[in-house]
């Protein structure tokens, strides 16, 4: 499956695909411009198929990017296998969650 | 600091699943130093010892992938640095495992001296008189071992005490050494053939891990693997005594057998009955309380010192006196005061602890001093009548992986208090 980021009707952002090492620096660029249109800044990962470490540090990327852009990020749908990652670099508490 | 909170009084029940060996992944992960290309290792555990040992290599500049089930890439063409900060390494003293690696195949490294450790004496000079005697040039100043080697030299190294980490970080500096490296006296532990085994995968020419001869022929090169570590012996041993001192009965899953056989012999001996397969083991008390056992602590094949803490918290409560004398470590009996604190009758004499079964434990605060004792407390709250709260559990982070979540899976009334 080809990883993507698309804009909802709902204004909120859908990644689909894989968010791997192989994957993220495209998805980052993307990311960021659809960022840039505004809106509620929520991304939804919950198409996610498989993620690594480079993954989370995407989702890292774009709470900085938010940051120096005074916006907030925050996420939706988090795969378990992303939040277990999270978990092992002590990084779950940086990511901010809206509920489904 | 986070707290666990247990009521004691529940005899477990169910099944668990081990995680791969903490003491074999570190030194796995400074082994991926050693190659060229990109290594791949599973069955990784989820600890915090491991994130150390992974922010280590990154901040060296070594690239790291960690996927969603826990398999670690490392490739370290991109490697800048070749030094351990005191910050990380007074945090973890495995983190000394990188200096055999650095030097051999970068002929250089600057790693900090791990300092002094709560369970006793464990110093570092064997590492560095052991590279020595191997052609490195090894200086020891401001807290910091300096280390420089053209290719190193094969040396037959005759260690004076039986060291894990030594033999670890010895056996790898010697796989790209010039010549045939022998180390007499080596470590036994199955850790210590774990390490060998990815080794070897990687193209290494190691003979004889497991025995107190080790042979490593030197290479000129080592190539990126896939391996899987082992399953985790002193966790399966955890969770049997867990069910052992509450009555109950467990299968552990994904293990070896055979990795446990001294500890299986004692809880035998303390009135469990079990039965093993190729990757699980049963136990069963058939709601008995265990009788007391006898522990002497040794380097493998011996009852391991690791699970001595574990055997005191089933002795406190078991029928009968047991002894328990610890001969690697002379200050690993911390937890005897805590267990006090809960009603457990234990006399010191020297390197021996007896121990007088009681009935039942009182539930109280305690405080964790080391990883296997603060095990230990959890254990022992299980046995005790209303609440134990353990204090400091990041020491129980940094060698079990979600431990509250898998004892409450087995009935457990367990639960962890954020700070």
């Amino acid at each position: 499956m080809v990883s993507d980021i698309s804009l909802q009707p709902d204004g909120s952002l859908r990644v689909s695909g894989d968010l791997v090492f192989g994957t993220v620096a495209v998805l980052l660029n993307r990311g960021i411009g659809l960022l840039d249109r505004g809106g509620p800044h929520v991304i939804d990962l919950s198409d996610v198929e498989h993620c690594d470490s480079a993954g989370l540090a995407l989702l890292l990327e774009w709470l900085d990017y938010g940051r120096s852009k005074a916006f907030k990020v925050s996420f939706r749908g988090l795969p378990k296998g992303l939040l277990r990652i999270a978990g092992l670099s002590n990084a779950t508490s940086l990511l901010p969650v809206v509920s489904d | 600091m986070d707290k666990l909170i247990i009521s004691g009084g529940v005899p477990l029940s169910g099944e668990v699943r081990i995680a791969g060996a903490k003491n074999a992944a570190l030194p796995i992960l400074a082994a991926t130093l050693l190659a060229d290309g990109t290594t791949t290792i599973s069955n990784v555990p989820h600890l915090h010892d491991i994130t150390t040992t992974m922010g280590l290599l990154g901040r060296m500049g070594v690239h790291l992938t960690v996927d969603e089930k826990m398999r670690v890439e490392v490739n370290t063409e991109t490697i800048q640095d070749f030094y351990a900060p005191y910050e990380l390494v007074k945090t973890m003293r495995a983190s000394i495992l990188v200096l055999g690696p650095l030097l051999a195949r970068f002929g250089r490294a600057e790693v900090s001296l791990p300092g002094g450790c709560a369970i006793g004496s464990r110093p570092v000079n064997l590492h560095i008189d052991g590279l020595r005697a191997m052609g490195a040039e090894v200086e020891v100043r401001g807290g910091y071992i300096y280390a420089r080697s053209k290719r190193l030299k094969a040396a037959r190294l005759v260690l004076d005490v039986v060291t894990v980490t030594g033999t670890e970080n010895l056996m790898m500096a010697a796989t790209l050494a010039d010549g045939e490296t022998l180390i007499e006296n080596a470590a036994r532990e199955p850790e210590v053939v774990d390490l060998a085994g990815c080794l070897n995968s990687m193209g290494a020419r190691i003979r004889g891990a497991g025995t107190d001869l080790i042979r490593i022929e030197g290479v000129e090169r080592l190539s990126g693997t896939s391996y899987e570590v082992l399953p985790d012996r002193i966790e399966t041993g955890t969770y049997l005594v867990a069910a052992a001192l509450t009555g109950g009965k467990i299968l552990i899953r994904d293990t070896r057998p055979h990795l446990v056989d001294a500890v299986l012999q004692k809880l035998r001996e303390s009135g469990a009955e079990i039965e093993v397969g190729e990757d699980w083991i049963s136990l069963d008390m058939n709601g008995r309380r265990p009788k007391s056992v006898d522990i002497h602590t040794a380097p493998y094949p011996a009852f391991p010192t690791d699970m001595q803490a574990q055997f005191m918290a089933l002795n406190i409560v078991a029928e009968g006196v047991g002894t328990i004398t610890e001969t690697v470590f002379e200050n690993r009996f911390m937890h005897v005061q805590e267990m006090q604190r809960m009603g457990a009758d234990i006399r010191l004499e020297g390197n021996t602890a007896i121990c007088r079964g009681v009935p039942r434990l009182t539930g109280a605060p305690v405080m964790a001093t080391d990883l296997r004792a603060s095990a230990s407390l959890v254990l022992a709250g299980l046995v005790a009548d209303g609440d134990t709260v353990v204090d400091r559990i990041y020491h129980i982070d940094r060698g079990y992986e979600n431990i509250e979540e898998k004892l409450a899976s087995l009935g457990a009334r367990i639960q962890r208090v954020p700070s």
